[in-house]
């Protein structure tokens, strides 16, 4: 796994898809690829209340990655300084193995370049010292990106808000 | 080897030894032979070891190490052991190795001895390439001749001679074979000269090698190459330097393959550690010079396809690597690379070097060296030849001087579709018919297949497409532009006359020909003979040219071009070449020495012209061979062809020559006329050589071998005048006897005054006509509107996009070119007879032809296709070299064996060549209409469109260690397994394994 973790805070996601659309835009692709997807499902009931699960689906990046065993070309390949599974386009020559081998078919077809595309964290955005496009444009804050040890899991802090808020409520 | 000049060369390449080869022994007894051997066989190999590494002789016709780590390396091993004599190199051109085999065969035996005593060694292997098969026999003969002197009975040890060797596409050898000890023949003449020579003596010339010098140096040919001088300093000392324009011309070490240098860094040390530091070969074998124009990315990418291939059998890492710096220097030379492509080089290039590969000298050096052009090229700038970056037409399309873009036609026929054939030829050629029966067809000498198993027979499916038309109601009526209210006169009706009229209706304009005689149609029905062009034929052609609404005026000569000029708003004059030209020697005005088109044009009018029975035609061209046989059937009994050329180098078609020689003429070539006697006799003196070795006419004869003939007529076909009584008055200019025109618009000196054809640039073929009158179209119109001519005037345009046929892989593979049925000498043979003889090909015929084009236009043999299947260790694709420097599908069926389907072929091919068909659970991979490779698809679990192979997944499957491969038993398509949304390592979920 990369040493960045990229969190998903369900809760709170209403499932626009502006991730989505600022990944794509962000690497310039057309419709088709898509390196995140939100992933909705329901409605399912929830205390009588119809409700959507959103699940975010970027890259896990592997610590021994699928795509990466099963690249022919060495395009596909893990940055040894931070463990982000990339392509190096110059490098695909567009064999779909990949996307094959991936167990979550991550890594994308562009018909544009005919070559895959993948999440890679928006690696120029990271080695920039910004954000992943995902999360910076993320409507609800939801996302949130850093190194795994720093970013805080919103599930956590909010069960132990969620525990400081029980007695002011039962009262 | 005469060329080679012994002062440039080191003396022990003795000249003489090459005539002896090598039989004769330098000296009486073994040990004054080879008295390197001698003083060796006194070593014990240690010693010969120590010996070595003090010399510091390097291997310098490779790598440039010094030899006694290889030494070393050889002494360490164990068991049977083999001397290589490696006479390989990266340029064919080279001449080294050639030269050591021949005129140091002792020296070059005796080293090898002198090595075989280190380990007893009992096999020598002498590698051979291609071009150098025969040239062992020196080598041989002194081998047999010292153990006859050593009074060997039987040989001990055994010569290996592998022919068709290849070099490898190392930069040295693989260090890790301690059984085989290789050196370049040279290198082995200087170890025995090392041993031959007292411990402690100097050896001047043991610091240098041969090199071979190639165009671009104002000297050529083998020198003496010194280690320890500059660069620069010796390239400018050898025979005068650089014969090459430009500011900084570019030095190219082995044919691209050892690496590129601007002349302006070449003031380095010739030090094989210098060399190799500025990225290039350490011991160059050949070195030529380009001019700075060269596009040296095109160069670098030949290179690497070069050092692909000779890694033949290499693994499939190996491949992989050399496959893929080549796919990404074609990317770029196309236009579709960036950045990134640049980045992925340059790490390749790294790459190369340390794996020890050959190709890391060419890619380095160039992307060191010419970064800038990289960089324009990369961003699809500029490519400094122009030819880079864009999509180049097929070769055909662009040889062809009218530019007929043949593919698209081909197919079109393919198809059954005579119209649309008719359309896309008329779009560049209105005479099809004409061209389909006597066009001498450059196009088919540009074929990429001529060099495989013959040209495509381009020429007469031209004419098929022609007859059809004209068996059902005539050929499709060009679209024509509304009328300009322009009047054009034309002043001749031969093939530029027609062309020029042709397209200037279609542009709108109203246009009217002149013809001086009877019939129309110039030299198409006075020049050439009816049994080659009906004029039935012709008619029918002409007519499809008059019902656009072009008068043709016969029987109308113009003969003051300022009046004519005054009646219309343009004028084209094509008065073609109408009077022989005579030769000014003795006799050339007696009434039995006729002019050739003056001949043709009194048969061809329906003169009673008689000739014979002896007669004798000078001349080697076309027309030679045209008036030949027309001789032959206006009374001649026998007709000798007597030409300034040799046989292989007259003008005149093969085709045409052996059809004469079948009817009878006597063919004479080599001979120049000198004089005619009166009283019948025609004289010959023997002729060396035609052109000098610049290729300017410029005949050399020996006026001592003379051959007479006695004959009845003379008929000279050395050369045709234009008649320009017309001119006078007008102001427009001529030169040499023809009109003066501009060369790009063909306008005269006199505004409005255009000409072309035979009578502005001298005698050609009709075709070339055809391309005067076209462009000169163009030229009027544009001048008439006031707005520059088309930028694509006389260039090759694409006039249809038709998909390729689908043709059968082993057809396509395997089919050989038709040959036309034609009628035998008997039947067209006899005075007066002009039955046409070729029959034309059969409508069957026809369509096998078009089947054989490998549609140059839609591949563009940039072989990305193949190095992609290469990169992905498959090897599927194979593409042959051609001449016209780009490669081609000869074999369509390897595929079917190896091909996994996974398609990454057609994802690089930049034209969309190759392609994939998924229909009925079959995946088709099909190049240019031929379908190479069928496959079932695998269907998914989740009932999603298939897409892959059962091959594909194999292959994927062996790239996977086996717990990582199971999930792919789901056989789900990779966008449900998203939509699932698993996460990883959860056991029992979709066939992953519990726990």
């Amino acid at each position: 796994m990369s040493i960045y973790a990229l969190r998903h805070d369900a809760a709170n996601c209403i499932g626009c898809q502006a991730c989505e659309v600022h990944c794509k835009s962000n690497k310039n692709l057309g419709s088709g690829p898509s390196p995140c997807k939100i992933i909705s499902t329901g409605p399912i009931d929830v205390d009588g209340v119809p409700r959507v699960r959103h699940t975010f689906m970027p890259c896990f990046h592997c610590e021994e990655a699928w795509c990466v065993k099963a690249c022919p070309t060495g395009a596909m390949t893990k940055r040894e300084k931070d463990g982000i599974v990339h392509i190096q386009a110059a490098l695909c020559v567009g064999c779909k193995s990949c996307i094959t081998a991936c167990p979550w078919g991550t890594p994308q077809w562009d018909p544009a370049t005919n070559k895959v595309v993948k999440c890679d964290y928006c690696m120029d955005r990271v080695d920039a010292g910004l954000q992943p496009a995902c999360v910076t444009k993320c409507v609800t804050g939801c996302l949130s990106f850093g190194l795994a040890n720093e970013v805080p899991d919103p599930r956590r802090e909010r069960y132990a808000h969620y525990l400081l808020a029980e007695p002011a409520r039962s009262e | 080897m005469s060329e080679l000049q012994q002062a440039m060369l080191p003396n022990w390449l003795d000249a003489d030894a090459a005539a002896l080869s090598g039989a004769v022994a330098p000296a009486a007894t073994l040990a004054a032979a080879l008295p390197g051997l001698a003083r060796a066989q006194a070593m014990t190999p240690m010693q010969r070891l120590q010996r070595v590494q003090q010399s510091g002789l390097g291997e310098w016709g490779a790598a440039g190490e010094p030899i006694h780590l290889a030494w070393r390396r050889f002494l360490r091993g164990q068991g049977p052991s083999v001397l290589v004599i490696d006479a390989t190199s990266f340029d064919p051109r080279a001449l080294g190795s050639a030269a050591v085999l021949q005129r140091a065969p002792w020296l070059l035996a005796e080293g090898v001895l002198i090595a075989a005593g280190l380990r007893d060694s009992m096999t020598i292997e002498l590698r051979l390439p291609a071009e150098l098969i025969g040239q062992e026999a020196a080598f041989l003969n002194a081998a047999d001749a010292i153990r006859s002197l050593a009074n060997i009975q039987v040989a001990k040890r055994r010569i290996d001679v592998q022919r068709n060797c290849k070099p490898g596409c190392w930069a040295d050898a693989p260090a890790g074979d301690a059984s085989r000890l290789v050196h370049t023949p040279q290198t082995w003449c200087r170890i025995a000269r090392l041993f031959a020579a007292a411990s402690g003596a100097q050896i001047a010339d043991l610091d240098a090698s041969l090199l071979t010098l190639g165009r671009g140096l104002a000297q050529r040919g083998l020198v003496e190459f010194a280690r320890s001088g500059n660069l620069r300093r010796l390239i400018d000392g050898w025979g005068g330097g650089v014969e090459v324009d430009g500011e900084d011309p570019v030095l190219v070490f082995d044919d691209g393959l050892g690496g590129f240098l601007p002349l302006s860094k070449a003031d380095l040390s010739c030090d094989p550690l210098a060399l190799a530091a500025t990225g290039i070969i350490p011991s160059p074998s050949t070195l030529m010079l380009m001019a700075a124009g060269v596009c040296v990315v095109k160069q670098t990418r030949r290179a690497l396809y070069r050092h692909w291939q000779l890694a033949e059998g290499e693994s499939a890492k190996v491949r992989g690597l050399l496959a893929r710096v080549a796919r990404l220097t074609t990317e770029i030379t196309l236009g579709r690379g960036d950045a990134g492509h640049l980045a992925a080089l340059d790490e390749l290039a790294l790459d190369l070097a340390i794996q020890g590969l050959a190709a890391a000298w060419p890619l380095g050096s160039s992307l060191r060296h010419f970064r800038a052009q990289w960089e324009q090229h990369v961003r699809r700038e500029s490519c400094p030849e122009g030819l880079c970056l864009e999509r180049n037409a097929a070769p055909c399309h662009s040889t062809c001087p009218a530019n007929i873009d043949i593919p698209s036609f081909m197919a079109h026929l393919g198809n059954g579709d005579y119209r649309s054939t008719i359309e896309v030829i008329r779009r560049d050629n209105p005479l099809p018919l004409t061209c389909g029966l006597i066009c001498p067809a450059p196009c088919e000498s540009a074929c990429v297949r001529g060099s495989h198993d013959g040209a495509v027979f381009i020429r007469p499916l031209k004419a098929k497409a022609a007859e059809h038309c004209l068996a059902n109601g005539g050929y499709p009526k060009p679209d024509l532009a509304p009328d300009t209210g322009k009047r054009i006169g034309i002043i001749g009706s031969g093939p530029a006359g027609l062309t020029a009229a042709y397209y200037l209706r279609t542009y709108g304009h109203q246009v009217e020909i002149f013809e001086a005689q009877e019939h129309a149609g110039g030299m198409l029905r006075y020049g050439i003979p009816a049994y080659r062009l009906p004029p039935d034929l012709l008619d029918q052609e002409l007519e499809q040219i008059r019902v656009l609404g072009i008068p043709i005026h016969t029987g109308a000569k113009v003969d003051r071009l300022d009046d004519f000029r005054k009646r219309y708003d343009a004028v084209f004059v094509g008065p073609g070449t109408q009077t022989s030209r005579l030769l000014p020697i003795p006799g050339a005005h007696y009434p039995f020495v006729l002019g050739g088109i003056d001949f043709l044009r009194a048969v061809r009018s329906g003169e009673a012209v008689r000739v014979g029975p002896r007669v004798v035609v000078i001349g080697g061209g076309a027309v030679a061979i045209d008036v030949a046989m027309t001789a032959l059937r206006q009374g001649a009994k026998s007709v000798d062809l007597v030409s300034l050329e040799k046989r292989r180098d007259m003008p005149a078609g093969s085709h045409d020559i052996e059809g004469a020689v079948a009817e009878g003429v006597q063919l004479r070539p080599g001979w120049g006329p000198l004089r005619f006697e009166e009283e019948g006799e025609a004289v010959f003196q023997f002729c060396e050589r035609v052109k000098d070795e610049t290729g300017k006419f410029d005949p050399k004869f020996d006026a001592a071998r003379l051959l007479a003939l006695e004959v009845d007529h003379v008929i000279l076909a050395t050369g045709q005048g234009t008649d320009l009584a017309l001119l006078e008055g007008s102001g427009v200019e001529t030169v040499r006897g023809f009109i003066a025109a501009d060369r790009k618009t063909l306008m005269t000196n006199v505004p409005g005054i255009f000409a072309g054809g035979d009578g502005q640039q001298g005698p050609r073929t009709a075709v070339e006509a055809i391309r005067a009158g076209k462009i000169a179209a163009a030229s009027i119109d544009a001048w008439l509107r006031g707005v520059p001519m088309d930028a694509m005037t006389g260039r090759p345009v694409r006039r249809a996009e038709v998909i390729p046929l689908v043709v059968e892989a082993h057809d396509r593979s395997h089919r050989r070119r038709a040959s036309m049925p034609e009628k035998s000498v008997e039947e067209v043979l006899g005075a007066g007879n002009y039955v046409r003889i070729e029959e034309g090909l059969t409508d069957t015929m026809a369509q096998d032809e078009v089947r054989r084009c490998l549609r140059c236009d839609v591949c563009i043999g940039c072989g990305m296709c193949m190095v992609a299947c290469s990169e992905m260790g498959i090897e599927a694709l194979r593409m042959g070299d051609t001449t016209a420097g780009r490669l081609a599908y000869f074999d369509f069926e390897r595929a079917a064996k190896l091909c996994i389907g996974c398609g990454a072929c057609t994802q690089v091919c930049p034209t969309g060549a190759i392609r994939l068909e998924d229909a009925d659970g079959v995946r088709r991979t099909i190049i240019t209409g031929t379908v190479v490779c069928e496959q079932p698809l695998l269907a998914f679990s989740d009932a999603a469109v298939p897409t892959q192979t059962p091959a594909h997944r194999d292959y994927i499957r062996k790239r996977l260690p086996l717990h990582m491969a199971t999930h792919l038993e789901r056989q789900i398509s990779p966008s449900s397994a998203r939509q699932r949304g698993d996460r990883p390592g959860v056991p029992g979920r979709d066939g992953l394994p519990k726990g």
